[in-house]
């Protein structure tokens, strides 16, 4: 399942939506904050842009190869776009599995080409952040 | 805005702030038409426009698939997209 939305979303209800009553033995769960991006300057906030259309398309893509490599029973993938306080939820990636081990790679997975590849922009007060070479090290691990 | 000969060409995070503009339509030429065609057009308005588009980091899109090369060619009708690398999660 893929959302990207301004909301907010409840962990708790998205971590239910996971579980396959008797099938799902390991539920990972992880949650991107945003963090503190200048200090002094209390509560500026952050931007998040998306490319409508492409960004879905790609989160598709990224869920469909998860599912390919392990053996997953749900995958959940929000991410928020809009404005955003420290604080602030921005993106959740939930996987359900029979065993951790496919679950906890999934999760990584994901996580990691979603950074690289999803079409998403950060703005931190006037100032577009740049892309980090650590997060394309962390993609390419997966190829 | 749109008429039968033209392409949709979207900018993204800085490169649509800095150009001033986010999305706009554009008439191309009933003659073999790429991407690295649209960058010299779109180059021709100024330094500020050749030097983000020529930059190697610049990502562009055709119709939401992310290009290797210039040399797709476009076709009336078509999204084309240029970006600075993704930074969500």
């Amino acid at each position: 399942m893929i959302r990207v939305q301004k909301e907010d979303f409840d962990l708790t209800a998205e971590y239910h939506k996971l579980i396959k009553k008797g099938e799902s033995g390991a539920i990972v769960t992880f949650v991107g904050l945003v963090r503190d991006f200048n200090k002094g300057r209390v509560n500026e906030s952050m931007l998040l842009q998306h490319y409508p259309g492409m960004t879905e398309k790609v989160l598709k893509k990224i869920e469909q190869e998860a599912r390919q490599r392990w053996r997953l029973l749900e995958t959940t993938i929000i991410h928020r776009v809009g404005e955003l306080l420290s604080g602030d939820q921005i993106v959740l990636v939930g996987v359900s599995s029979k065993h951790r081990s496919d679950a906890f790679s999934a999760a990584q997975f994901i996580m990691d080409i979603l950074k690289s590849e999803a079409p998403f922009w950060k703005k931190e007060g006037e100032h577009w952040v740049e892309a980090k070479s650590s997060d394309d090290k962390a993609a390419a691990r997966w190829l | 805005m749109s008429d039968i000969n033209s392409i949709k060409v979207l900018y993204f995070a800085s490169l649509g702030e800095e150009f001033g503009i986010a999305e706009e339509h554009l008439t191309i030429p009933r003659v073999p038409f790429h991407v690295s065609s649209l960058k010299k057009l779109l180059s021709a308005r100024g330094e500020q426009w050749k030097n983000r588009l020529q930059a190697s980091n610049i990502l562009c899109a055709v119709n939401q698939e992310v290009q290797q090369g210039e040399d797709i060619q476009l076709n009336p009708g078509d999204e084309i997209a240029f970006f600075p690398p993704v930074t969500g999660g």
